[in-house]
């Protein structure tokens, strides 16, 4: 059940036979892939993977998109400035969407709106447009971006909805929120007329009935999107809007959409060709770095720790008994993550000129040259001057990030491996 | 005979009260019913999925306007099952 290409096809169907009905469609979060490699960063094929089901955004158009948490480890990748600007003028649905209560301490990432307004017609003539302002809003997670903090939805929404609320006919509050969280808005915050969340986490329970809190209906999407939820308003004389719920289970009698089916299509083989290419590139890199060797006649840049242990046998020894040693074991079993940057630390010598080209690591594992420089002019002439490090903790940092080891402490791992 | 009368007048009121109010109660509830099925609307529906699939939209109901709502893909553009 569900599926892109089924519920373009229901929306096609909608616009044939109750075409007159203005609509809009929206998404309440917690919609784009998050699975991280080992260090929280997105894997390259889920980044491959979201970055398509932003496109099916502008393709099959949605137009409004609340940003789950979850989702923060995918958008913010593309808040960035300054590119965040050319990056939205490529792909509108950027500037479609919404968080009110996520905000970032840097001043280089673009913020997201607390709300969208949206003018639907009227349907009588001569009537002003129904404006619906919709909010959105999310719970926390665990993992959640460096910068990107989550403030409590209630306390955000009796800031935001007001004043929302002074432009806008109706208010909806799309959110990644619990049950218990929906229930506090509505019973806390006035003025919310729905509210539209993502909080179903299980194919045990894929369908959470509506409920009523005061004034407010509370809505949360099917699992999945097995079924597509559709909220119709109408205008009583009071000329406050009554609302009625609709679900409607895209099962396999919805025909799949052939330009949707096309698009789902392209985005399984370009996330299967990144996992192939991630393998192929692992796979090649560990086959070149085992046989790296100059050109005849030319020095190698990097001479390796075993050209080290010559004269230095008793620092040899401490690296090849410390994690260092085997740093590049890490990586086969997690192909699938596997990407070039992985060997900015898990390999030596990787180097990135000032065009950011990058020449790729020659030696596996972080052997002592990654501390200490190239070593190859040192093992043709030793002298004293080569190999000293200034400031060891800003050095080990640059590897050893909150991200990457955030149980790193400096003064325990150097008790470990100074030498 | 007159008291035998009597008790048979006394049957026949009892009778008849008793099927006046039978009626008058099935009246109220076949007006409750009746009621009910005037409803223009339901506030919540499931389209069945027995429904033919012309009829899934439903019908122009006279809606200001609609909203459709997903979520919780989770990446997802591929139908499952």
């Amino acid at each position: 059940m569900g599926g892109l290409a089924r519920r373009v096809s229901y929306e096609k169907l909608f616009k044939e036979k109750v075409g007159g009905i203005p609509v809009l469609v929206v998404d309440s979060g917690n919609s784009f892939a998050s699975e991280g490699n080992v260090h929280g960063a997105l894997r390259p094929d889920v980044r491959v993977k979201d970055g398509w089901i932003l496109k099916s955004y502008d393709d099959f158009k949605v137009d409004i998109i609340n940003v789950a948490s979850p989702d923060l480890r995918y958008v913010s990748t593309l808040l960035a400035k300054p590119e965040s600007s050319s990056r939205a003028t490529a792909q509108p649905a950027l500037k479609r969407l919404i968080s009110a209560n996520t905000t970032s301490d840097s001043a280089s990432a673009m913020s997201l709106p607390p709300f969208i307004l949206r003018d639907l017609p009227a349907r009588n003539a001569g009537a002003k447009p129904v404006r619906v302002a919709f909010v959105g809003l999310t719970e926390p997670s665990q993992a959640m971006p460096r910068g990107f903090k989550i403030n409590d939805a209630v306390e955000t929404a009796r800031r935001i909805v007001p004043e929302a609320r002074k432009q806008a006919d109706v208010i909806i509050v799309l959110g990644y929120l619990k049950a218990e969280t929906a229930s506090r808005l509505a019973t806390q915050v006035d003025g919310i007329d729905a509210i539209i969340a993502s909080n179903s986490q299980s194919d045990g329970a894929y369908f959470t009935p509506p409920l009523t809190v005061g004034q407010t209906l509370i809505l949360f999407t099917p699992y999945e999107t097995r079924m597509l939820g559709e909220l119709r308003a109408y205008r009583e004389a009071s000329g406050k809007y009554s609302l009625r719920t609709r679900f409607i289970t895209l099962d396999e009698t919805f025909p799949n959409d052939a330009a949707a089916t096309q698009l789902a299509t392209s985005a399984l083989e370009a996330e299967e060709g990144t996992r192939s290419q991630s393998k192929k590139t692992l796979e090649g890199w560990l086959e070149t770095s085992r046989s790296a060797k100059p050109a005849d006649g030319a020095v190698a840049a990097y001479a390796s720790s075993r050209a080290c242990a010559q004269c230095h046998q008793t620092q040899y020894i401490h690296w090849a008994n410390s994690g260092h040693a085997h740093a590049t074991d890490k990586l086969p079993p997690r192909w699938v993550e596997f990407e070039t940057s992985c060997l900015n630390c898990h390999a030596t010598g990787q180097r990135t000129d000032a065009t950011g080209k990058v020449e790729l690591a020659r030696l596996q594992s972080v052997q002592c040259e990654q501390c200490h420089g190239p070593g190859g002019e040192h093992v043709q002439k030793p002298g004293k001057g080569y190999g000293l490090i200034s400031n060891a903790q800003a050095l080990c940092i640059t590897c050893h990030t909150m991200e990457a080891s955030p149980k790193f402490d400096f003064q325990s791992a150097w008790a470990k491996i100074k030498h | 005979m007159q008291k035998l009368n009597t008790i048979k007048r006394v049957k026949l009121a009892a009778v008849t009260f008793l099927t006046v109010i039978s009626f008058a109660c099935l009246r109220a509830e076949q007006t409750a019913a009746n009621r009910e099925q005037e409803q223009p609307r339901r506030t919540l529906e499931f389209v069945p999925v027995t429904a033919p699939l012309e009829t899934r939209a439903g019908t122009d109901d006279g809606a200001a306007f609609a909203i459709q709502f997903l979520g919780s893909t989770h990446g997802s553009l591929e139908p499952c099952g």
